[in-house]
């Protein structure tokens, strides 16, 4: 296959990015954990102990600040914004009857979801990025270039995990992709990652828990260790990117595997 | 060009193409049938988006099924809108033209000699919002011609398009055929059809009814019952002598004209000649009522639901 | 007629009573959300609920006919932190019916609070982002407002749609549960203790439906794409608990360090989340918060229904504007 086809998908679809309705979720998504840790820092302020803290008195620990963020970008921003693009992948493309066109097209099908994919998690990790940096500097964390480095690692990871999580969803399901990724993440990135059990570990959530414990050396009290053992860092990565290897060869085959058209009006 | 082998296609317990057998020679064909008859479905097979259920179909000697060779060698304009409306028409064909492995200086340019064959230029680069419905059926077409393939397939093209825009479209396919380009034309509209071809496939619920030029299944017709005109001077001594030699199922004079239904109509023109040769009978004109498409269009759905034509 | 004499003019054929003209927009509407097979299992499941909250009727009664269940149950109820609330009433007065009101009351909010809001907002998400979305799309508004139907019409036809949906998944469930409650009771005595129960499950189903169906055929209206609609809907439930979650842990982090006691979390962020905002005033309904201390998320959610039905009566009429 041309690896011009991927790009031009990928060109194509950063275009659409920039349609208005695009723009203000990118805003919104970039906005939103500038909000919350606008609210948290002036929620700081507002306690008696800092409203007089003697000079020099740093403002919380590196670790709140840390768990904020990661909530707010390897977790929520990544996991909807991959969802916003990848889950309709293929149904967005069959509801507006454009799916035909391109699944015409000489490998069309595999350019579609590589182009898509790496306009998506480009697009989310824009947004990611943006937001975690404004947000370091209103923290005004110890080490803000730890909290930097540590968080942007990890949506650098998390972006294309999601993005190929949500993708698969999407070509396996195509019909109810938007709500089946939205029950997906309610159910076991959200609640079944902190189940202390196998399966636990079959979740994005549980990789980036573990790596954020490693790289933010967060201390956890027992429980967590428990929960999320003592593996090396490696292991997580690798088994994100193969995981992320895996989904997005299942979602290459399962899109050229089965029978998908658009039905019109003229339907003869 | 086209071989189909028992195509059939199910869709769960519906069933969208029956048992169709067919061989297709480089050309220009219309597929006629009316709405739901399978001819979309007939079309995304013969494009490789479905798979058949049973039998083997070849397009150039092909199978089409995800085939990226033969993409490279056909063009397909759906029935289906599908635009992106934010888009213009020039980016749309270039996007599409790239998907096809050109280099995006070619694909411009590819494009931009597209958009013109379609009388587009004036609008390509206006988003396809602001498009009519016939403007649109002419980039969509665009697209399909733009990589220059062998083989053109087309779903319902003349939709939306006005009485120029129609003459226009059959002018340019005209030019197609005339280049020895092949085309499967896709419409429930008889003329559109006989305005680019003489050459059709006839489907009805899923089912080739009937395939061939016009006269070559108007001859298959010729022995089933037809309704003829006879435009002659003495039209009641004509309807008398025909029923003599028992042609006649049903007659209707009106002034010179004598309109008979027989069921023997290959026999009756064949010795009408004749009977004639000794009266003083003279016949100006003599055509069948309903020679049109149309009508051979009907008496085949009337014989396929198993009605007496 | 003459033909120089075409042109628009008004109505002159018969015409539905004004209050049923919507309902034809409402019956296609539950017709066309009812082929969805998701949204059949999920009216199944929201009845589910009301099972769990019977047995808590149940063990109520009981417990009023042999005393010493209550024995064994109050130290349950003071220990546990959603339930402390109820706890305290039922130690501060000892009338027997004002006691079965209150733990009716707490039981129906929390089948409202809980499991009927989550699943309000799942089946919302399902039924309203094509209501609008796809008649935007389809330019079938053109259609719609070629017959003498007013916008007005329209807009409250799409959302009672998604009031009778709602009205199938709370209101009926908890008056069911209300009715069990009366059947699983010693004497039909308890309807003169607990008469007003049903106006205020009819008060919180119309706090449920009203701002919630007006907000989410807002959003179906801004797009022509189901799929941001039903986005959008979902974000906002979930930026917004993510937005008091965050912020109430924060505060909590913070009054640790804290010199001084600082206002309830809960109260100081719930208005971020319209979970919480909804769930307050539904407190006050239910008799277990003042009006005073629920007057901003009131007008929180006046103000979030006017908008929406405001944006919503704009979008229906862009068609015909352009």
């Amino acid at each position: 296959m041309n690896p011009g086809n991927i790009g031009a998908v990928f060109f194509f679809e950063w275009q659409r990015a920039l349609t208005p309705a695009r723009v203000v979720w990118w805003f919104i998504l970039t906005l939103f954990p500038i909000f919350i840790i606008t609210l948290a820092r002036l929620t700081f302020n507002t306690m008696p102990r800092y409203e007089h803290r003697p000079p020099g008195e740093s403002w919380p620990q590196q670790e709140p600040w840390l768990l904020f963020l990661f909530a707010l970008i390897p977790m929520l921003v990544s996991m909807l914004g991959s969802l916003l693009w990848t889950a309709p992948v293929i149904s967005s493309e069959l509801e507006r009857q454009s799916w035909t066109y391109l699944a015409v097209r000489p490998h069309g099908k595999t350019a579609l979801l590589l182009g898509k994919y790496l306009a998506a998690v480009t697009w989310v990790l824009s947004a990611a990025l943006l937001g975690l940096s404004v947000c370091v500097v209103i923290t005004q964390a110890e080490d803000p270039w730890h909290l930097w480095s540590t968080i942007a690692k990890l949506a650098c990871i998390s972006c294309p995990a999601y993005a190929a999580l949500y993708m698969a969803l999407g070509t396996l399901f195509p019909q109810r992709a938007m709500a089946i990724a939205v029950a997906y993440t309610l159910v076991f990135e959200l609640v079944v990652s902190w189940v202390p059990a196998i399966i636990n570990k079959l979740t994005v959530q549980y990789r980036l828990l573990a790596l954020l414990q490693d790289w933010g050396s967060i201390t956890f009290g027992n429980e967590m260790l428990i929960l999320f053992g003592y593996s090396p860092a490696w292991i997580h990565l690798s088994m994100l990117a193969g995981s992320t290897a895996c989904l997005l060869i299942l979602s290459i085959v399962m899109v050229n595997l089965r029978e998908l058209t658009t039905t019109n009006g003229t339907e003869g | 060009m086209l071989t189909l082998k028992n195509v059939t296609k199910f869709y769960g317990t519906v069933i969208g193409v029956n048992d169709i057998t067919l061989s297709l020679p480089p050309g220009a064909y219309g597929l006629l049938g009316p709405n739901g008859s399978g001819k979309s479905t007939l079309l995304n097979l013969i494009t490789g988006q479905l798979k058949p259920t049973m039998g083997s179909l070849r397009v150039m000697k092909k199978t089409p099924w995800g085939n990226a060779e033969l993409y490279r060698q056909i063009g397909y304009c759906p029935g289906s809108e599908g635009l992106y409306s934010t888009f213009s028409g020039y980016q749309w064909v270039v996007y599409l033209l790239q998907l096809h492995g050109l280099p995006l200086n070619a694909a411009r340019k590819e494009a931009t000699e597209a958009l013109e064959v379609v009388s587009m230029c004036h609008a390509m680069h206006r988003p396809i919002a602001s498009y009519s419905r016939g403007m649109r059926q002419r980039v969509k077409l665009a697209q399909a011609i733009a990589h220059d393939p062998e083989f053109l397939i087309l779903d319902e093209p003349f939709n939306g398009l006005d009485p120029v825009g129609r003459h226009e479209m059959t002018n340019l396919l005209q030019d197609w055929i005339a280049r020895g380009k092949s085309l499967l034309l896709a419409s429930h509209i008889l003329h559109e059809i006989e305005s680019v071809t003489r050459s059709f496939l006839l489907i009805s619920g899923g089912r080739l009814l009937a395939s061939g030029t016009t006269q070559e299944v108007g001859l298959m017709l010729a022995n089933i019952p037809m309704e003829v005109a006879l435009c002659c001077n003495q039209p009641h001594h004509l309807a008398n002598l025909l029923m003599e030699k028992q042609m006649i199922d049903s007659l209707k004079i009106t002034d010179q004209t004598l309109v008979i239904t027989s069921d023997r109509p290959r026999h009756l023109f064949s010795q009408l000649p004749t009977w004639l040769a000794d009266t003083p009978i003279e016949i100006f004109e003599m055509h069948s009522t309903d020679q049109s498409l149309q009508s051979l269009f009907d008496t085949l759905m009337k014989i396929h639901q198993g009605q007496s034509a | 007629m003459a033909i120089h004499d075409l042109g628009y003019r008004p109505w002159s054929g018969r015409r539905a009573p004004w209050a049923t003209r919507p309902l034809i927009i409402t019956s296609i509407g539950i017709r066309r959300a009812w082929q969805s097979r998701w949204l059949r299992r999920l009216m199944l499941l929201s009845w589910l609920p009301a099972i769990w909250f019977g047995v808590g009727f149940f063990i109520w009664e009981q417990s009023v006919l042999n005393p010493e269940w209550k024995k064994i149950l109050m130290p349950y109820l003071s220990e546990m932190p959603q339930v402390n609330q109820l706890a305290a009433i039922l130690e501060r007065h000892d009338n027997p019916d004002y006691q079965r009101h209150a733990v009716w009351a707490w039981l129906l909010q929390s089948f409202f609070r809980y499991p009927q809001g989550v699943i309000m907002v799942m089946s919302v998400g399902l039924i309203a982002p094509p209501l609008i979305s796809q008649d935007v799309r389809s330019r079938a508004l053109l259609l719609y407002f070629s017959r003498p139907l007013s916008r007005f019409e329209y807009a409250l036809g799409k959302i009672a749609t998604v009031w009778f949906f709602l009205a199938a998944i709370a209101t009926l469930p908890a008056l069911a549960l209300y009715v069990l409650g009366v059947f699983l009771s010693p004497t039909l005595e308890v309807v003169l203790s607990t008469w007003d129960l049903p106006l205020r499950i009819v008060g919180a189903s119309a706090l449920l439906m009203i701002p919630t169906a007006t907000l989410a055929l807002c959003i179906s209206s801004m797009t022509q794409e189901s799929r941001y609609a039903g986005f959008a809907w979902f974000a906002t439930w979930i930026l917004g608990w993510f937005t008091y979650g965050a912020l109430t842990s924060v505060e909590g982090f913070s009054s640790q360090f804290a010199d001084r006691q600082v206002g309830s979390p809960i109260t100081t962020w719930q208005h971020l989340s319209l979970y919480h905002t909804l769930g307050q005033v539904q407190s006050w309904v239910f008799g277990f918060a003042s009006f005073r201390d629920s007057q901003t998320s009131a007008l929180i959610l006046l103000v979030i229904t006017f908008v929406s039905f405001v944006i919503l009566m704009r979008r229906i009429a862009a068609p015909m504007r352009a």
